[in-house]
């Protein structure tokens, strides 16, 4: 039981690789806040579903006074909250020169934005407990270039350089910042790419590209190393870590033989 | 256990960090495979403490800068124990290459052990996973001077920049094998090498100098917390890893 009695908000946690880390964490012995987007019933199901009383909310984390209100209302419910896990974020398509400025604006309010919502919000708790462990959701796209995708690349870069500028400010305060860049992981947001007859050919590059023939990685796998991450056990000389699941997709050049 | 009977090749793991290496993997289950650089006794020593524990582990001895010693030590390891499960490439030396203090056998001598040495027991004993069949675990040493510069350790980064990146290359060519190959890189951690930085009155200067390049509050990471990272990554926990590198430098490297 590495977090038993610790209390973790886990943004996107309704879905994909925010629910697997609710289950994982609660599985350690943590209290979850599971937020949702919109839909406070999805995140209901999470938390029914995971052990430990966890605690269902949603929030859009592209609106600070959203994030605000949920910040005051899991405080309110667990009295701390000692980690933090940014895991809401879009993902679909935003090519040069077919893309709405609203489409463009809403992938850059979540997934940028947004993380910096949330942790504006959540750090003067820390602050004040002395102690804090965040842990933003990254990409291996924010690594590495892929087509078709720049603003996602741009956002998932931005997250991780925030991750590294904040862990720096925060480190004397006792607050962990680190964050995962994971590769292809099996999860709702990319479903149609996995099943799509008409997405076969990414699916196929994909597949070529990957060292390790698996194309897509497990979210409990993503869920595992966030708890290494969050982990007073493990964690401790980690601060401006990005850690990268990503099946050998960002190591280098591979031609599947 | 998450490690039971696995079997876990150290090399320097007589002492610092490949040492604690070596005890938090028998505490879990393996059979470690203790390798000295040069003195038997050593890796001794900390087979018997392990043994000491109710673990299991044997000692070896190989210089990795000599090739046939390496070859050498993979069979005497897979006739003692029949196979290789985990790998970590631990040994390494660490001294100042400064400008115009530099010469040419202390160069030769910080890529033979460091960059030279971690590509030949690699490449022995994935040739040894991949007959086998069964995947495998190479886990290898960066170090936090292998991503940002050193102006006092010029080689000894370049050396470690180099390790994380034939992990890199290392974790494409054999990840189609199922062998997983990534790499930790620390910043400074309390070991025998350093005592004297950490202790001594005369280095307070220094400790300063380290202070105000830490983020964290602490100076010196426990070897116990990064031996915690190469578990991880032999562990399933660690199943979508190929080529990376899990930086562990209490934010030394992530700016100013």
């Amino acid at each position: 039981m590495q977090l038993k009695n610790m209390v973790a908000l886990i943004t996107g946690g309704s879905q994909g690789i925010g629910a697997a880390i609710a289950h994982k964490f609660a599985g350690e012995g943590a209290k979850c806040a599971v937020v949702a987007s919109s839909d406070v019933k999805k995140a209901e199901k999470v938390a029914k579903a995971v052990k430990g009383g966890a605690k269902a909310y949603a929030a859009n984390v592209a609106k600070p006074a959203e994030v605000a209100k949920l910040v005051d209302q899991v405080i309110a419910d667990f009295g701390r909250i000692d980690i933090l896990v940014n895991a809401a974020g879009v993902f679909y398509p935003t090519p040069a020169g077919e893309t709405k400025t609203a489409d463009m604006n809403r992938m850059v309010d979540t997934n940028l934005k947004g993380t910096w919502n949330v942790v504006n919000a959540v750090v003067p708790h820390m602050k004040k407990q002395g102690a804090g462990n965040i842990v933003n959701m990254a990409s291996v796209a924010g690594q590495l270039a892929i087509p078709a995708y720049p603003i996602y690349c741009a956002t998932k870069a931005g997250i991780i350089m925030m991750t590294k500028a904040l862990s720096v400010e925060l480190a004397r305060a006792g607050i962990h910042v680190n964050a995962i860049a994971p590769g292809n992981t099996e999860t709702p947001m990319n479903a149609d790419i996995r099943t799509d007859p008409a997405l076969k050919p990414v699916l196929d590059f994909m597949a070529m590209l990957t060292p390790s023939g698996r194309t897509y990685s497990t979210a409990e796998e993503m869920a595992n190393v966030a708890l290494f991450l969050a982990s007073p056990v493990t964690g401790k000389p980690m601060h401006g870590t990005v850690i990268t699941p990503d099946e050998g997709f960002s190591a280098g050049l591979f031609v599947a033989s | 256990m998450r490690f039971d009977d696995r079997v876990v090749l150290v090399t320097g793991g007589s002492q610092g960090i490949g040492e604690a290496v070596c005890r938090r993997f028998a505490a879990e289950g393996a059979i470690a495979a203790v390798v000295a650089s040069s003195d038997k006794a050593k890796a001794q020593g900390v087979a018997d403490a392990i043994a000491a524990a109710g673990g299991r582990a044997s000692a070896h001895v190989c210089d990795v800068a000599d090739v046939a010693q390496i070859a050498a030590l993979v069979a005497e390891v897979l006739a003692a124990h029949g196979r290789i499960d985990v790998l970590v490439n631990a040994a390494g030396v660490f001294y100042p290459t400064r400008i115009g203090e530099t010469d040419e056998a202390m160069f030769d001598r910080m890529c033979d052990i460091n960059l030279k040495g971690a590509f030949f027991v690699s490449d022995a004993v994935a040739q040894h996973m991949i007959e086998r069949g069964g995947g495998g675990r190479i886990v290898n040493f960066g170090s936090a001077a292998g991503v940002a510069g050193r102006s006092n350790y010029i080689v000894y980064s370049a050396t470690k920049a180099g390790v994380i990146h034939m992990t890199r290359s290392l974790g494409v060519a054999l990840a189609p094998h199922g062998i997983n190959v990534n790499a930790v890189a620390p910043g400074n951690t309390a070991t025998p090498m350093n005592e004297n930085v950490r202790t001594q009155p005369e280095y307070e200067e220094i400790r300063q100098m380290i202070a105000r390049a830490t983020p964290s509050r602490r100076l010196f990471a426990e070897a116990t917390e990064i031996a915690g990272a190469v578990l991880f990554l032999a562990s399933d926990d660690a199943n979508a890893m190929y080529g990376a590198t899990i930086l562990m430098d209490e934010g030394g490297t992530a700016g100013y």
